[in-house]
């Protein structure tokens, strides 16, 4: 019963110390980065009223929103998002108009879907390299007047245009559409952070091969306590092995870097959404022959190759440590039966 | 058959004391689960264990607290338990009757008193502030001190006539037949550290200072089921301590029997 119940815990709590780690990062790179607008306080209302973009706002089924940063506390410390009171604003045809003169931090663009009480981090944008970029405008769309010079039309299939543009940093999918003047209801891929996702699968293969292989680690260990006196070497490089796959976990999870505009707005575990806007980009880039969208494909295929070789390889180096261990128990429980032999006669 | 029908009824009382009493940790075991506008969900759990590390990073300061009063009131009690229980002083019986008395005594009496030590002491704010004045807890004196007088004198000093010095005695003798006793007042001061709230909320400045029992009552009123996923991270080191030293805290509080 008590080995049971130290085992059962040794897991919990190893489980728990991968969560601390995978939590820490989880939150690292599901901070969306926003754009202020900083209101300044007004003595008299309706004196220079701001206006901002209609970016700003968020539409769903129950209307406009527009956010802004508040201080949080407690468990919700930090730069947090807050709900704009309706009554501070008037949404107008071209701009959203400021009309409180209360002062404020607006939030214009996110680099993510942003919801209240979510945690952010306010930026500043700085203009980036020469990068290509995925437009799907809303169908029935014929032709998308681009009079931004930097723009260039690479190649355009109906609705979906794949153009190349020295785009500001850090990527927000509301500060593009501004820039080339779309509508709210177009979609815009930045091909750079998805190939930027697509490189971090190995990473994220890495990690899962050595949390399952902790786990199998844990249950062979789980085994040998059965007869601890003679297992115990066993069992002390089962730790080290394990710790040592415990620091490899946490340097692998710390180099993951996923884009922030291709996150789901709660989850980042919510599959749904990933197969979603791959599905999208995916169909939109089908039939394409510029470079960029055969670049990306590549990228794509060589990725989901890589994560599926480190995990054989993994499958494979953690088959071999068992049973190379297994046979490592065998010659010292005949070495020890020998020597318990000799003794006796 | 009167006999029977008042098994029958005891047996029912019983069973439905049991669920009273289990049905807290039933609720929150799935409370956590379920979301008033999602149905069944893991979204509470993800947001404590993976949606941010504050509520992990809490949980293992606070256990690193926790240990750091066991370590050092296991240490404080083991040894002036000893003295109590095997030496004669002067004024021993008075000190232990003093003893008894701080032991009798509501903590918010001795709060302020502590607050201007610690002030003194200039630990005000900090962790030590948690973990010194919980080390000198009279609890576990008392528990070591009886549990050491039930180890005979007569064994002892067979220890001494076989040539055992004073440690050889003391680690050798005293502290293995003492292990229950040892066990017992190390996991109720772990207890004790772990569930404490007064004392955070008294020495300590404010939210981002206080072990996970105080920043508990922070959790968002409307978020049931963030606050079921909270209770089940802070119910595991206790539940830890029970099952893996079960049989150690009982004999532990019973050692009324001379070993």
């Amino acid at each position: 019963m008590k080995r049971k119940s130290i085992y059962f815990f040794v897991l919990i709590f190893w489980l728990l110390a991968v969560c601390t780690v995978l939590s820490e990062n989880i939150e690292r790179l599901m901070t969306a980065r926003v754009v202020v607008y900083e209101g300044a306080h007004q003595s008299m209302v309706g004196q220079g009223d701001a206006e901002l973009t209609l970016e700003a706002l968020t539409r769903d089924a129950s209307g406009n929103h527009l956010y802004e940063i508040v201080k949080g506390s407690g468990w919700e410390s930090g730069n947090r998002v807050e709900e704009t009171d309706s009554h501070f604003y008037t949404v107008e045809k071209e701009c959203v108009l400021i009309t409180s003169g209360m002062g404020g931090k607006y939030i214009l663009y996110a680099s993510k879907e942003i919801t209240p009480g979510d945690l952010v981090q306010k930026v500043t944008p700085y203009k980036g390299k020469n990068e290509k970029y995925l437009v799907i405008a809303p169908v029935g769309t014929e032709t998308v007047t681009m009079d931004w010079e930097d723009t260039e039309l690479l190649e355009q299939k109906g609705n979906i245009l794949l153009i190349s543009q020295t785009g500001k940093l850090p990527y927000m999918e509301g500060m593009m559409r501004d820039t080339i003047n779309l509508t709210k209801e177009s979609k815009i891929y930045c091909l750079g952070e998805v190939k930027e996702f697509f490189e971090n699968m190995p990473l994220l293969s890495v990690i899962w091969v050595l949390l399952m292989f902790s786990v199998v680690l844990w249950g062979y260990s789980y085994k040998l306590m059965s007869n601890p006196p003679e297992n115990r070497v066993l069992l002390a490089g089962n730790l080290g092995i394990g710790l040592l796959l415990f620091w490899g976990f946490t340097n692998v999870t710390q180099r993951v870097s996923l884009p922030s505009s291709l996150l789901p707005k709660e989850n980042i575990l919510d599959l749904t959404y990933y197969k979603n806007v791959f599905i999208e980009i995916w169909k939109a880039l089908e039939g394409m022959s510029s470079t960029a969208a055969v670049e990306l494909k590549e990228v794509f295929f060589k990725s989901i190759g890589f994560a599926g070789g480190v995990i054989g390889f993994g499958i494979v180096c953690g088959v071999f440590i068992l049973l190379w261990e297994h046979r490592f128990a065998k010659k010292l429980s005949q070495k020890n039966k020998a020597a318990t032999f000799s003794f006796l006669c | 058959m009167k006999r029977k029908k008042k098994h029958w009824i005891t047996s029912i009382v019983v069973f439905f004391l049991g669920i009273l009493c289990v049905v807290p940790y039933f609720l929150v075991l799935t409370g956590g689960f379920y979301q008033q506008d999602r149905g069944f969900s893991f979204q509470a759990y993800y947001d404590v264990f993976l949606g941010t590390s504050q509520y992990l990073f809490r949980f293992w300061r606070s256990l690193g607290i926790c240990l750091y009063i066991v370590f050092g009131q296991v240490l404080v009690s083991v040894l002036s338990g000893y003295g109590f229980a095997k030496y004669s002083f002067p004024g021993k019986n008075i000190m232990f009757f003093f003893l008894m008395i701080l032991m009798i005594l509501p903590l918010q009496v001795t709060q302020v008193p502590t607050y201007i030590i610690l002030d003194k002491l200039k630990i005000l704010g900090r962790d030590a502030a948690l973990i010194f004045p919980n080390i000198f807890v009279p609890l576990g004196t008392f528990l070591m001190t009886q549990c050491f007088r039930t180890v005979s004198d007569d064994m002892l000093d067979s220890a001494r006539i076989d040539g055992c010095g004073l440690f050889g005695i003391f680690f050798g003798v005293v502290i293995p037949v003492s292990k229950g006793g040892l066990v017992c007042t190390g996991i109720l001061s772990f207890l004790d550290a772990w569930n404490m709230v007064e004392q955070p909320i008294a020495y300590l400045d404010g939210f981002e200072d206080y072990p996970i029992s105080v920043a508990l009552a922070y959790v968002s009123s409307g978020n049931w089921e963030k606050q079921f996923a909270c209770c089940l991270l802070v119910l595991l080191p206790p539940l830890f301590l029970f099952s893996y030293f079960n049989r150690e805290l009982v004999e532990g509080i019973v050692f009324g029997e001379e070993k």
